[in-house]
């Protein structure tokens, strides 16, 4: 009559199968790929800038950027020069995937050696989402408050580079570095931590090295 | 949220398996969520009914087996059950983190076809 079949099959299946075909192509570039998330206005875009600006005398690098809706911040990479594809989820709350799969393809990889992808803003969704990418570095700035790796550990958990930005703030804020720090090494003891600053360009250099020394591991 | 394209990923590999044992319909489905993957059995089941209307599992009985986070302590190393995704306090020394041992599972188990 009814006849029973075992499956063990892990779902969300789909969306893992297409990051690693991402991750197969950027290798196959030669292609170092990291994933940029943060709440909205915690300074995602003005950081890519100036990570741009000190990447580039080195490294070729490109852009996915990824919104709801508008260019505002693919037109404000574009003002480094370095090509940029702006994505509009259209109401979808993260870049998947499938969206990056179909965004390089409007990029020029084997001109590059670094694509930076710039997630939707939102401290939820995202960390679920496999896109291919070598690195996840996740921003926190001073005036959201100490308590968002509490409030949102699936986020933190996931940040191989956590960057506290906008530390030129701190003496305006109650923000406890050591309780972040604790938390975070909580959730995932090999997340590494830096301090920044876009304004006074506080810990750029520490970013760099590390960054860097990340590409090189994966041999570009 | 995002239990519309984990129940569409559900309902895929159930048709995949049933096309494959050529069944002519699904009469059961099993599968497994951890806790810590935040998915709401409610909301999955509401997407289920929705979307095997027209297909080999419409009318198809969904079982939903629960796994409760287990956590090892960081601090001390005993192992405790936390109640959501952000308790991780042990209840031994009262450090905050540990390593997820379950939790985070989610995957069709089995299905019962004719």
């Amino acid at each position: 009559m009814g006849e029973k079949i075992e499956v063990q099959e892990r779902i969300l299946s789909r969306n893992e199968a297409i990051a690693k075909e991402n991750r197969q192509l950027f290798e196959s570039r030669n292609l170092f790929v990291f994933n940029v998330m943060s709440s909205p206005g915690a300074g995602k875009t003005t950081f890519l800038v100036e990570t741009i600006k000190r990447l580039r005398n080195k490294y070729r690098v490109g852009v996915v950027e990824g919104d709801v809706a508008s260019r505002v911040d693919a037109e404000r990479i574009s003002q480094t020069g370095v090509p940029v594809v702006q994505v509009n989820t259209g109401g979808a709350c993260h870049l998947d995937a499938l969206m990056i799969k179909k965004a390089v393809t409007h990029l020029p990889l084997d001109e590059l050696d670094v694509l930076i992808i710039e997630n939707v803003g939102n401290l939820v969704c995202p960390a679920e989402w496999n896109l291919g990418e070598h690195l996840k570095v996740v921003l926190l700035s001073v005036p959201e408050g100490d308590d968002k790796p509490v409030k949102y550990p699936q986020m933190f958990a996931a940040a191989d580079i956590l960057l506290l930005t906008k530390v030129d703030l701190l003496p305006y804020f109650d923000f406890r570095i050591e309780e972040v720090e604790k938390v975070v090494k909580g959730l995932n003891p090999q997340a590494k931590i830096l301090k920044i600053s876009s304004v006074t360009y506080e810990g750029y250099g520490e970013w760099l090295n590390e960054l860097e020394a990340r590409i090189k591991e994966v041999g570009r | 949220m995002h239990e519309g394209p984990v129940t569409e990923s559900i309902l895929k590999i159930v048709l995949e398996y049933a096309e494959k044992h050529r069944a002519r319909r699904v009469k059961k489905v099993e599968i497994v969520v951890g806790r810590l993957t935040g998915y709401e059995e409610s909301s999955i089941r509401f997407y289920w009914e929705a979307l095997t209307v027209d297909t080999l599992a419409n009318g198809a009985e969904l079982e939903v087996r629960h796994v409760p986070i287990t956590v090892k302590c960081f601090g001390c190393g005993e192992t405790y059950e936390a109640e959501d995704q952000y308790s991780l306090f042990c209840p031994k020394c009262g450090f905050y983190g540990g390593n997820v041992e379950t939790g985070k599972e989610l995957y069709v188990e089995s299905i019962e076809i004719e």
